[in-house]
C-alpha cells in the first residue's frame, strides 16, 4: 500500500496520475449513474407540454411572457462560480493557499536564479573527467562559459568599431599593450559603461543593461590581448603592463 | 414515447430538447444510414486521420505542425513561422472567415453538420460507440428507463471508461498539435512537479471534452456557439439548406401502395424526426438548431424508396427553389463576396509566396540620437535584429545603397537555420554632408552568395540647424 | 374599468433619433481618424486633431453621443407606453434632450483644446461634470416621474433595467467627477493614485454596465419581442438575471486594475465578480436569442431581426470574454495590448451598435407609418457591419496576442528580453492596425448606407407626431398571488430601494476599505513631490493626452522590471491628481522613465519634436508646438495651492517663491540642451518642452526622502 502511496507524489510522472485519475473518475461515474438513476425513472411521469401552461396571463403593449425555465445547466453554471468565487478568495486571501502577486513576482525571480544555477552545475558536471576534478579545471570551465557570452556579446556590439577580431576601425586597437583609457579591468570597464563623450564611445551599460554584461565584454577583450588581428591598427595610447 | 399531440406553431415556443419544467429532454436519434451518412464517414475519417497523424509528421528534424505559443515557434505545413508573421495571419484568418461566409450563403451550414470537431467527435465517435455498446435509440431508451441491474452497470461502465478515455485522448492530440510530439512525450513520463500547471490544464479539458461528449451534446450548437448563431443570420432565402419539400409532402397522410388522391407525399412516419441528433422537426423548415448532418435525407429517402415515391422529399434546396421551383445558385450578394473572397485568397497567398527568406527589423540604438566626433562628423548607431524563415544557415553582408555615407557593420554574419541574430551597426557621415537635420540613407542585407535579402531606409540625424 | 384617449410624444423621440445617427457618424468618423493615425502619424493634423486629444473625443462621442441618445429614443418611446401614460413633463424632455446635445457640443470643443480631466469617459472637466448631473436629474425626474404617474400597475421588465441604469449612472458619475477646480475649465481629481485608480475604473467599468449594457438590455426587452412578434422566452429567467446582473456588475471594476498597485483582495474580488457574471449575462442573451428563434424562419428575410441577432451574439461573445480576460493568468497577456480593444469593440460594434441598428430599422418605419425603403440597401447595411465587425476583430486580437508574446519574451539564454525596444513590437502590429481601419471604415459606410436608407423612408412617408392609445383612468390593482416579485413590480418605490441598494453594495465593499485605510494610514512616498515646473510638466502630460497610449504602471512581472525598472508599489503614487496609470501601451509604459540614463534630456528633446528622428517608423504624432509654446506660468501658484488642499505638502516658501524655482529649473535644462546641441536656444527656457522634459527627467525616481521636502525643513528649522 505505501508503495501505491509513494507513487501518488508529485515527482511521479504525468502518466501514473493518469491512471489513478480513470480510477478515481470512473467510480465517481458509476455512482453518478446509480444516483442519477432513480431520479431517471421518476423522470419519465414528467408532465406533457401544453404551451397554454408556459403563456403567462399577462401582456404589455402587446408584449408577452412565456414562463419557460431554462436547463438546470444555466443554474448549474451560475453557481459553480459563485463556489469559485468562494474558494478563490478563501484560497488566495484567508487559507493562504496560492502566492499573491507580490509572492508570485519573488517566486518567478527564484526560479531564474536556480535555473542559472542548475546550468551552471550541468556545465561542471559535464566539464569535468570524474577523476575527483581539481578546482583548477572547474574554475577553467565556468571561465569558458563567461568567455563565450562575452565573445557573442563583442560580436554583437563592440564589432562593428573594434572589428570582430579587435584589431580596430573606428575604434583602436584593443589587442595591443596600450590603452588610451587605462589598460586595467576596472579602467575597460568603466570607459565601457560610462563611454567617452565626443567620440562614437557611447555608455555602453544602458544598452548591455547588467554589470555582468560589462564584465563580460570586458574580460573577452582582455582575452583578446596578444592575439593578431587581420589589419591592425597602430597603437594608440599608454602602455599598461598588469 | 410519442410526442404530445402540438399545434402546428407550438415548436417556436420552446426549444425540443428541454421540457416545460427546465429539464433535458434526451435525444435518442436512431442510428443513421444511406448515402449521405456514408459520405460523411468518410470525410471524418479523413479529418480525425489529419489530426492524429500530422503531428507525427516532421520535417527538417521539426514537427510538420506546431503552435509552440511558449517558444513562439509556429509552423505550418512544413513552413517555419515567427511572431512577426502573425500579421500575415490575420489576412490569411479573414479570408477563411470570408470563405466560411460566402460558403454558408451559398450552401448553408454544412460546415456544422460535416467538419466541426464538434459534430464529428460527438457522430462519428462517441455517439458510434454508445451505439454498439448500449444499441440502438430503443434499445438506448430502454436502458436508461430500466433497473439498475448488472447489465445496465456493465454497459453504462464500459461506456464511461471508452468515452474517458477517449476524452483525453482527444485533448492529447490537441496538446500534441500545440506543443509538439516530444514535449508531450515528456510532459506524461517526467515527474508532474515540474509540468504541474499543464498537467491540471490537461485534465481540466479532458473533463471538459467528457462533459461535451458524455453530456451536453447539442447543448453547445444550441446554445452556445456563435458559428451556428451566426451561420443561421448569413441564409438567405437563395441559400442550400435542408429543406422539406412542403409543396410535395402536404399534407401528410399515410399511405397504401395505391394512389390516395389529395395527400402529400409525406407519410408522417417520423423517421425524420427520429434520426435527428438536435431533436427537431425538420418540417417545420429551418431552424437555429439544424446542423445540416443529412440524416434526415437519408432517413427520408429510405422509407420514400418503399412505398415506391421518388426521392428527396427532404433534400438540399434553397426556400425559393421549394417554393417556386427555379434553382438559382448565385444571387448578386454572393457573387459580390466571391470576388471578395478571391481578392482576398489571393492576397493571403501573395503574403505567403512573397515572404522574404529573413525578417529584419532596424531600430536605432536604445536611447542613442547622435555622436558628434571631434572633428565635426556625425555618427549613428543602428541595431539590426534578423530572424530566419527556412531551415537552412543564412550568410548575411550589409551595405549603403546610395554613396552617401559610411557603413561599419560586422564582416559576416551567420543567420542560423529557423534561429535569429542580432548586431550593431554604425553610419558614419561627414560634416560636410550635413546639410539637414535628418537624412534617408537605404541599408542592404545580402544573404548567402550576395543575393539580395532586404532593403530598408535609415533615417540618420544630426544637430537642429540653425 | 373605464378609459381614455392619451397621446404619446413621438417628437422628442425623433430628436434623439437624428441626434443618436448624426452624432454617431460623427463618433465613427473620428474612431476612423485615430484608427487612420495609428497606421500613420501623418494624420495627426496639427495640435487639435492629434491623437492624444481626439481618441478621447471618439469614445466620448460614441458612448454618450451615439449610444446615449439611442437609449433616450428607446426610452421615450417604450417608457410611456409600457406605463401607458405619456412622460410627464414635455418641458424636461425638452431640457433632456437639449442639455445633453450641449453636453456634447461642449466636448468636441474643450477636448481638442485638451481641456480634459485625464480619466477615461470622465474626460470632460468640471463644469460639464455640473451639467451632466444637472441633466441627469431632470431625466430622472422626468423618467421616475412618469413611472410614478403609470397606468400599468406592473413594470415590465425593460422598466427595472431603465431605473437600476440611470440610479447607477447617478452614483458612479457624482463619485468619480468629485474634483477641485482650480480654474474656470481645469480641475484636480479629489483621490489621488490608488484611490483615483479604484474609483476611476469602478466608474470605468460600470459605465460599460449601466450605460452600455443594462440600458441595451432593456430596450432589447422591449424591441426585439416587438419585431419579432413572439413573447419573451421566459419570464422568471429576467428576474433572476436582472438582479444578478445589477447586482455582480458594481464589484467588477477591478479587473481592470489587475498586477497593479491596488490592494491584493480588491483585484481578486475584481477577477471573480467577473467570473459571477457569466450566467447573469447569457441569461440575457439566452432570453434574447431564444425569443428570436421562435422567429427563425422570418429572420432570414427581415434585417432588423438580423442586426438583433448580431448584437445578442456578440453580447454573449463579449460577456464570456470578458471574465476570461479577467482571469489573472489571462489577464497578464492580453492587459495593455489590443487585445482588450478588440473585446470592446466585439461589444460595441457588435452589442450596442448593430441592436440601434435593428431598433432604427423597426422604428423609423413606424415613426413614418410606412414601410421601409430598401431592404435591400439593409441587408448590405448587414454584410458591411459584420463584415467590418470581423476584420475589426480578427485584426486586433492578433495584435494583441502578438504584443503580448513579444513584450514577454526572453532570448534563448533566458537572460536577456528578447525584443528590448518596444518599437520592435509597435512595427510588427502596425499592418494589423491597417486591417481594423479597413473593418472601421466598412463599419462607417455601412452606418451611412442606413442614413440614407432610413433619410428616404422618411421622406416617403409622414412622421406621424402622436401615438393615440386607449388607456384606463386609473392605476390597476397590484397582483398579489402571483409572488412575491410579480408583486413588487407593482410597487415602483420598494423596487427603486431595492435597487439602489443592489447597485450600491459594490461600490461600498471596494472603495470604502481602501479610502478609509488610506486616511487613517497614509502609504509612505516612495517618490519626491513634484517641483512646480515638474508638475507644469505634468499638466502639459495631461493635457496632450499622453495617458491615451503610454501607461505608466509596472507590473510584478520579470519581463517587465526588465524593461521599465522596478515594479509599482502604492507609495508611487500618493501625489497622483489625478492618477495616470492609463489603460494601453500603444507606447512603452513611462512610469520610471525619469530613472532610464540613456534618455537623456536632449533625446526627449529630439524625440518629442519629431519621435521619427530618434525612432524610425515610430507611430508617435510629432508635438513640435511644445516647443514653441510659452509655458503659461498664471495657474502655477494656484495649482500648488489645490493640491496642497487635497493633501500634497507643498509648503507657504515652496508656492512664494514657485515662478523663480521654476526658471532656476528650466534655465538648466536649456543649458544642458544647449551644451549638446548648440542651435538649441540657451535664453529659451519657459517653453512646454522645457516642462515636459523635467517632468519626465522625474517621473518614477524613487528617493529615500524627498528632497525638497527634506530640504524645505531644514531651511523652516534654522
Amino acid at each position: 500500500m505505501s508503495d501505491i502511496m509513494k507513487m501518488a507524489s508529485l515527482d511521479s510522472p504525468a502518466a501514473v496520475w493518469i491512471i489513478f485519475l480513470f480510477i478515481l473518475v470512473f467510480m465517481g461515474f458509476l455512482f453518478y449513474v446509480a444516483l442519477m438513476d432513480k431520479n431517471h425513472a421518476d423522470d419519465m411521469a414528467a408532465k406533457p407540454l401544453d404551451d397554454s401552461d408556459l403563456l403567462l396571463d399577462h401582456e404589455i403593449d402587446g408584449i408577452r411572457e412565456l414562463d419557460n425555465d431554462l436547463p438546470p445547466w444555466w443554474i448549474k453554471l451560475f453557481y459553480v462560480s459563485i463556489i469559485f468565487a468562494i474558494v478563490y478568495m478563501l484560497g488566495y486571501h484567508v487559507v493562504d493557499l496560492w502566492n499573491l502577486p507580490d509572492a508570485e513576482y519573488v517566486a518567478e525571480l527564484q526560479k531564474v536564479e536556480t535555473e542559472d544555477q542548475v546550468k551552471k552545475a550541468n556545465m561542471n558536471s559535464a566539464g569535468s573527467s570524474g577523476s575527483g576534478a581539481a578546482s583548477g579545471v572547474v574554475e577553467v570551465d565556468l571561465k569558458a562559459q563567461a568567455l563565450a557570452s562575452g565573445k557573442k556579446l563583442f560580436i554583437q556590439t563592440c564589432a562593428a568599431c573594434h572589428m570582430a577580431d579587435g584589431g580596430g576601425g573606428l575604434g583602436p586597437n584593443l589587442t595591443d599593450k596600450y590603452w588610451v583609457h587605462g589598460g586595467d579591468k576596472a579602467s575597460i570597464v568603466k570607459v565601457i559603461s560610462e563611454g567617452v563623450p565626443g567620440t562614437a564611445m557611447v555608455a555602453w551599460l544602458a544598452i548591455l543593461q547588467t554589470e555582468e554584461k560589462v564584465e563580460a565584454v570586458a574580460d573577452y577583450i582582455l582575452s583578446l590581448q596578444g592575439t593578431t588581428p587581420a589589419n591592425p591598427l597602430p597603437p594608440k595610447g599608454e602602455l599598461y603592463t598588469p | 414515447m410519442s410526442k404530445p399531440k402540438e399545434t402546428e406553431e407550438d415548436f417556436r415556443d420552446h426549444i425540443a430538447t428541454v421540457d416545460g419544467s427546465g429539464r433535458r429532454n434526451w435525444v435518442y436519434p436512431s442510428k443513421p444510414k444511406g448515402t449521405y451518412h456514408r459520405r460523411r464517414v468518410w470525410v471524418a475519417l479523413g479529418l480525425i486521420a489529419f489530426l492524429v497523424i500530422a503531428p507525427f509528421i516532421k520535417s527538417n528534424g521539426y514537427p510538420w505542425f506546431m503552435l509552440n505559443l511558449v517558444e513562439r515557434r509556429f509552423i505550418f505545413f512544413g513552413v517555419p513561422f515567427w511572431p512577426q508573421d502573425l500579421k500575415i495571419l490575420v489576412v490569411v484568418f479573414i479570408t477563411m472567415i470570408v470563405c466560411f461566409i460566402v460558403f454558408t450563403a451559398v450552401w448553408g451550414r454544412l460546415w456544422c453538420g460535416w467538419a466541426c470537431p464538434q459534430t464529428v467527435f460527438m457522430e462519428m465517435v462517441f455517439r458510434k460507440i454508445e451505439y454498439w455498446i448500449e444499441g440502438d435509440a430503443p434499445q438506448q431508451r430502454k436502458l436508461n428507463e430500466g433497473p439498475l441491474n448488472g447489465e445496465k452497470i456493465l454497459k453504462k461502465g464500459v461506456k464511461m471508461l471508452v468515452f474517458v478515455l477517449l476524452s483525453y485522448a482527444v485533448a492529447h492530440i490537441f496538446l500534441a498539435w500545440i506543443i509538439g510530439v516530444e514535449s508531450l512525450g515528456k510532459i506524461i513520463s517526467e515527474p508532474i512537479r515540474d509540468h504541474l500547471s499543464g498537467f491540471i490544464a490537461l485534465n481540466v479539458f479532458s473533463f471538459l471534452f467528457l462533459l461535451v461528449f458524455a453530456w451536453f451534446r447539442e447543448q453547445a450548437c444550441v446554445i452556445v456557439c456563435p458559428y451556428g448563431r451566426f451561420q443561421s443570420v448569413l441564409l438567405d432565402p437563395d441559400t442550400r439548406v435542408i429543406h422539406y419539400d412542403f409543396g410535395r409532402g402536404e399534407p401528410r397522410g399515410k399511405k397504401t401502395k395505391e394512389e390516395t388522391p389529395g395527400v402529400g407525399d409525406c407519410v408522417d412516419c417520423g423517421q425524420c424526426v427520429r434520426v435527428c441528433p438536435t431533436g427537431i422537426d425538420i418540417r417545420h423548415g429551418t431552424q437555429l438548431e439544424c446542423v445540416n448532418c443529412t440524416a434526415c435525407i437519408d432517413a427520408c429517402d429510405d422509407i420514400m424508396d418503399k412505398v415506391e415515391r421518388p426521392r428527396g422529399l427532404i433534400r438540399f434546396a434553397s426556400y425559393h427553389e421549394i417554393k417556386s421551383g427555379v434553382k438559382n445558385l448565385f444571387s448578386t450578394r454572393v457573387l459580390a463576396y466571391s470576388i471578395i473572397m478571391l481578392a482576398l485568397v489571393g492576397l493571403s497567398s501573395f503574403l505567403l509566396i512573397s515572404r522574404p527568406d529573413a525578417h529584419m527589423t532596424l531600430t536605432r540604438l536604445h536611447g542613442s540620437v547622435y555622436q558628434e566626433l571631434d572633428n565635426g562628423d556625425i555618427l549613428n548607431f543602428y541595431r539590426v535584429k534578423l530572424a530566419n524563415n527556412t531551415f537552412e544557415d543564412i550568410e548575411l553582408s550589409f551595405q549603403l545603397s546610395e554613396g552617401l555615407g559610411e557603413l561599419r557593420g560586422p564582416a559576416n554574419l551567420i543567420l542560423p537555420s529557423y534561429g535569429s541574430a542580432e548586431t550593431i551597426i554604425n553610419v558614419l557621415m561627414p560634416k560636410a554632408e550635413m546639410n539637414s537635420k535628418k537624412k534617408l540613407v537605404t541599408l542592404e542585407i545580402m544573404g548567402t552568395g550576395g543575393q539580395e535579402l532586404a532593403q530598408q531606409d535609415l533615417v540618420f540625424i544630426g544637430p537642429f540647424l540653425k | 374599468m373605464s378609459t381614455e384617449t392619451i397621446r404619446y410624444d413621438n417628437k422628442v423621440v425623433l430628436h434623439f433619433l437624428i441626434a443618436s445617427t448624426l452624432f454617431g457618424v460623427v463618433g465613427m468618423m473620428v474612431g476612423l481618424l485615430i484608427a487612420m493615425q495609428l497606421t500613420n502619424p501623418a494624420f495627426n493634423l496639427g495640435p487639435w486633431l492629434s491623437f492624444g486629444r481626439i481618441r478621447p473625443l471618439h469614445t466620448n462621442a460614441v458612448i454618450f453621443a451615439f449610444v446615449g441618445n439611442a437609449l433616450f429614443m428607446g426610452i421615450y418611446y417604450s417608457l410611456p407606453r409600457l406605463c401607458k401614460t405619456p412622460m410627464i413633463s414635455p418641458l424636461l424632455s425638452k431640457i433632456h434632450f437639449w442639455g445633453w446635445q450641449a453636453i456634447i457640443v461642449s466636448a468636441v470643443i474643450t477636448l481638442p483644446l485638451g481641456i480634459t480631466s485625464g480619466k477615461e469617459y470622465a474626460e470632460l472637466e468640471w463644469p460639464i461634470d455640473i451639467a451632466i448631473t444637472l441633466v441627469w436629474v431632470a431625466f430622472g425626474i422626468n423618467m421616475l416621474g412618469t413611472i410614478y404617474k403609470r397606468r400599468e400597475r406592473h413594470m415590465y421588465v425593460a422598466i427595472w433595467f431603465y431605473v437600476a441604469s440611470w440610479l447607477a449612472v447617478a452614483i458612479l458619475h457624482i463619485v468619480n467627477s468629485i474634483e477641485l477646480p482650480f480654474s474656470y475649465f481645469h480641475s484636480f481629481s479629489y483621490f489621488a493614485g490608488v484611490q483615483d485608480a479604484l474609483v476611476q475604473w469602478w466608474y470605468g467599468h460600470n459605465a460599460v454596465a449601466f450605460f452600455l449594457t443594462t440600458p441595451y438590455l432593456g430596450m432589447m426587452y422591449y424591441f426585439l419581442p416587438k419585431a419579432a412578434n413572439r413573447p419573451v422566452f421566459s419570464y422568471r429567467l429576467s428576474i433572476i438575471h436582472f438582479w444578478a446582473l445589477v447586482f455582480i456588475y458594481m464589484w467588477a471594476g477591478p479587473h481592470h486594475l489587475l498586477y497593479s498597485a491596488v490592494p491584493d483582495w480588491a483585484q481578486s474580488l475584481g477577477t471573480v465578480f467577473s467570473l459571477m457574471l457569466i450566467a447573469p449575462s447569457w441569461g440575457g442573451m439566452l432570453n434574447g436569442l431564444l425569443t428570436l428563434r421562435g422567429a427563425w424562419d422570418r429572420v432570414r428575410e427581415d434585417a432588423a431581426l438580423k442586426f438583433m441577432v448580431v448584437a445578442i451574439t456578440c453580447y454573449g461573445m463579449a460577456t464570456f470574454e470578458g471574465p476570461m480576460l479577467s482571469l489573472k493568468n489571462v489577464n497578464a497577456l492580453a492587459h495593455y495590448t489590443d487585445y482588450i480593444i478588440g473585446h470592446v469593440h466585439v461589444g460595441g460594434l457588435g452589442w450596442n451598435g448593430c441592436l440601434t441598428f435593428g431598433v432604427l430599422y423597426w422604428l423609423v418605419p413606424k415613426l413614418f407609418g410606412t414601410k421601409l425603403y430598401s431592404q435591400k440597401l439593409a441587408s448590405w447595411h448587414f454584410w458591411l457591419a459584420t463584415l467590418g465587425i470581423i476584420f475589426y476583430a480578427v485584426a486586433l486580437y492578433f495584435a494583441g496576442i502578438t504584443q503580448g508574446l513579444m513584450w514577454s519574451q526572453f532570448n534563448e539564454e533566458g537572460d536577456m528580453l528578447k525584443y528590448p525596444n518596444f518599437l520592435e513590437t509597435v512595427l510588427q502590429i502596425i499592418p494589423m492596425y491597417y486591417v481594423r481601419a479597413l473593418g472601421g471604415s466598412m463599419y462607417l459606410i455601412g452606418a451611412l448606407v442606413m442614413c440614407y436608407n432610413l433619410w428616404k423612408t422618411a421622406r416617403e412617408g409622414d412622421f406621424i407626431a402622436e401615438d393615440e392609445a386607449q388607456v384606463p383612468t386609473r392605476i390597476g390593482a397590484l397582483q398579489t398571488n402571483k409572488g412575491f416579485h410579480r408583486k413588487l413590480e407593482g410597487m415602483a418605490l420598494p423596487f427603486t430601494v431595492f435597487s439602489v441598494f443592489a447597485v450600491i453594495i459594490g461600490g461600498l465593499f471596494e472603495l470604502v476599505p481602501v479610502i478609509m485605510s488610506e486616511v487613517k494610514n497614509p502609504s509612505k512616498p516612495l517618490v519626491g513631490i513634484y517641483s512646480p515646473l515638474e508638475l507644469e510638466g505634468r499638466e502639459i502630460y495631461r493635457k496632450e493626452g499622453c495617458v491615451n497610449c503610454h501607461s505608466q504602471m509596472i507590473r510584478p512581472f520579470r519581463a517587465e522590471t526588465e524593461r521599465y525598472g522596478d515594479y509599482a508599489k502604492p507609495g508611487d503614487y500618493v501625489y497622483e491628481h489625478p492618477f495616470l496609470w492609463g489603460s494601453r501601451r500603444i507606447g512603452p509604459d513611462l512610469q520610471r522613465i525619469g530613472e532610464r540614463p540613456d534618455l537623456t534630456a536632449i533625446w526627449h528633446y529630439n524625440h518629442m519634436i519629431d519621435p521619427q528622428t530618434t525612432s524610425p517608423d515610430s507611430i508617435m504624432p510629432p508635438y513640435p508646438w511644445l516647443a514653441e509654446n510659452e509655458l503659461d506660468l498664471s495657474l502655477t501658484r494656484s495649482k500648488m495651492r489645490a493640491l496642497r488642499i487635497l493633501g500634497v505638502p507643498y509648503s507657504d516658501k515652496m508656492i512664494e517663491s514657485a515662478l523663480t524655482d521654476m526658471k532656476k529649473q528650466a534655465e538648466g535644462i536649456s543649458r544642458e540642451l544647449n551644451k549638446f546641441d548648440k542651435n538649441i536656444d540657451p535664453e529659451q527656457w519657459q517653453t512646454e518642452l522645457i516642462a515636459l522634459i523635467a517632468y519626465l527627467k522625474v517621473l518614477g525616481v524613487r528617493v529615500e526622502e524627498d528632497p525638497v521636502l527634506s530640504e524645505t525643513k531644514a531651511e523652516e528649522e534654522l
